[in-house]
């Protein structure tokens, strides 16, 4: 017997290794996003554009003006649904979700969010502070934690996949130059706040007397990716269960609070658009809950008084700090915890030996599709001056696919309130969430000092 | 030669993505267990600790290559992708069947 399990298991474990790939979000949201930016190149080359399709709400002062959109975009909406609907649940399918249970459900997602990107195209939606990713986030919250989301709602809200979707997509607005000139100084700015976001949680952790692995976890969770983080190194240390549950509640509890107070911070304070940006990416847990922030502080730009920069400049700084100054050490931090926890910290009866391959297999490859997407965008508008840029490409070829990235990022912030339940994260306990919390405090005050000090004029400038 | 244990084929051993995000509260809102950076890590029923595939302890018990939810060095085969025909599991069932004296693959 030992031999007929020791074939199945070389024989799938070879077949596994090609086939795991397909399996992740990760890979669906590059097939997506670059499927879809292939799809508007391939138009754009025709003399077409994927401008009927990428349909969006324009603004609007009365109701009967936005009813009135409704209704002479009804198709293009309808359009969009069966794209997104073809794409998503593909993708869905594809990591187990029936598709049968994940349309009807997306569709209530789709239908919520066409409502929600009307609002935030009313004229005195910034006046009432009707910001989309913040009511987006208030509604969902309010039906999670009081009536509940309906089960079958459940197979739609797939967070991670929608906000992966569109960081791809956003690439397509983003000049590789642009991520080359910026990348140095997010990675720098990064590995500062992270080193002493990480140091501060473990070391108030460890003295409060907390497991070493737990304050590991909590640790790369608050410093590097948020919920991915606190997996990545759980795995990695072989932590409790519980410690992960411990870790994951915090990074979201302090993820919820910081997408209300980072830009209500930031706009008391006037800052640029790109500046608060870059604060956000440095001092936000998650890429989703950022973005929801990022977009909302982009939202104040021409809309509230002293506020400078584009909207388009405080994602773009945060996308720069977040996803290519944070998310992608992943693995290396994964990889350096495994090594000490096998060597330095108490045994645990189980061995786990930490080898190097983790860094690659835990790279968050989507933002491979992000960089590709910035890639092919960039080959085709090189030759471009900037006037025929604004012209011709902006209109016809990256305008749709900035829509289609906020469609995609409507879907996520919605998602995000209607799966977070607070009860749940309630019960984390006061050591770690004090050891937490320090490191929430460090991270803030010194993602304020580099944002808007050290590196104030460069993040700035994003927004020029 | 014969297999080497590790959590990735051990009975005590789940990784199944829907059952991780039910298992870890929150998982699903802020992160996900579809993603990349999980890798295969999943939970040990008998340490109650979340590990990584390739770990090993004392406690292995390998898991039994007959049922639906197979369990190989570096993921468990969701039952309903077993059914496919191409997939290593059924191949693997087949083999075995066929070895073992002409049990049905699937009907143990």
């Amino acid at each position: 017997m030992s031999e007929l399990i020791d074939r199945a298991i070389n024989t799938s474990k070879a077949e596994t290794a090609r086939a795991a790939l397909p399996r992740t979000e990760d890979f669906w949201a590059i097939l997506i996003g670059l499927g879809l930016i292939l799809l508007a190149v391939a138009l754009f080359a025709g003399g077409s554009s994927l401008k009927w399709l990428a349909v969006a709400p324009q603004k609007w002062s009365h109701a009967p003006e936005a009813l009135r959109q409704l209704r002479d975009h009804a198709t293009q909406y309808l359009a969009l649904w069966v794209l997104w609907a073809l794409v998503l649940g593909a993708g869905a399918a594809a990591l187990g979700y029936r598709l049968g249970r994940f349309l009807p459900a997306f569709a209530l997602l789709y239908l919520a969010s066409l409502a929600l990107y009307l609002l935030g195209q009313w004229d005195q939606a910034a006046h009432y502070n009707l910001e989309p990713p913040l009511v987006a986030l208030a509604i969902g919250l309010l039906i999670s934690n009081t009536v509940g989301t309906p089960q079958w709602a459940q197979p739609a809200l797939r967070v991670e996949f929608y906000v992966k979707t569109g960081i791809v997509l956003l690439g397509a607005s983003l000049p590789l130059t642009l991520i080359a000139w910026a990348g140095p100084v997010a990675i720098v700015q990064a590995a500062i706040v992270s080193l002493l976001t990480f140091g501060t949680i473990y070391f108030v952790g460890v003295r409060l007397g907390l497991d070493r692995r737990l304050a590991a976890t909590l640790g790369t969770g608050g410093a590097v990716c948020g919920v991915s983080g606190a997996i990545a190194a759980g795995g990695a240390v072989g932590a409790k269960k519980e410690q992960v549950s411990i870790a994951i509640s915090l990074v979201i509890l302090w993820a919820i609070v910081t997408i209300f107070v980072l830009p209500l911070a930031a706009r008391a304070l006037q800052l640029p658009t790109g500046v608060a940006g870059a604060w956000i990416g440095t001092s936000e847990f998650a890429d989703a809950a950022g973005l929801a922030a990022a977009q909302t502080y982009g939202g104040y730009a021409g809309s509230v008084a002293g506020i400078a920069g584009t909207p388009e400049a405080a994602v773009n700084a945060f996308t720069l700090m977040k996803v290519i100054g944070r998310d992608v050490w992943i693995g290396v931090w994964a990889f350096v915890l495994s090594l000490i926890a096998a060597t330095r910290w108490e045994a645990t009866g189980v061995q786990s030996r930490g080898k190097a391959a983790q860094i690659w297999r835990r790279f968050p490859k989507f933002v491979l599709g992000f960089l590709l997407a910035s890639a092919i965008l960039t080959l085709i508008s090189h030759g471009y001056s900037y006037a025929e840029y604004k012209k011709i490409l902006q209109p016809a070829l990256v305008g749709p696919l900035q829509v289609l990235r906020v469609w995609a990022f409507t879907f996520t912030f919605l998602s995000i309130g209607l799966t977070t339940r607070l009860r749940e994260l309630l019960s984390a306990g006061s050591r770690p969430f004090y050891a937490f919390t320090a490191g929430v405090a460090v991270n803030l005050v010194v993602g304020f000092v580099l944002s808007t000090q050290v590196f104030s004029g460069f993040w700035a400038s994003l927004g020029q | 030669m014969s297999a080497r244990a590790c959590c990735g084929n051990c009975r005590h051993f789940s990784n199944d993505p829907v059952q991780l995000e039910r298992a870890l509260p929150g998982l699903g809102a802020l992160g996900s267990a579809h993603g990349a950076v999980r890798d295969q890590d999943g939970i040990c029923g008998k340490h109650e600790r979340y590990l990584r595939a390739s770990s090993v302890c004392a406690g292995h018990e390998f898991t039994d290559p007959w049922q639906p939810g197979f369990v190989t060095t570096t993921r468990v085969y969701d039952h309903r992708k077993t059914r496919s025909q191409d997939s290593p599991t059924f191949k693997v069932k087949e083999e075995v069947a066929h070895l073992v004296g002409g049990r049905a693959s699937g009907t143990r």
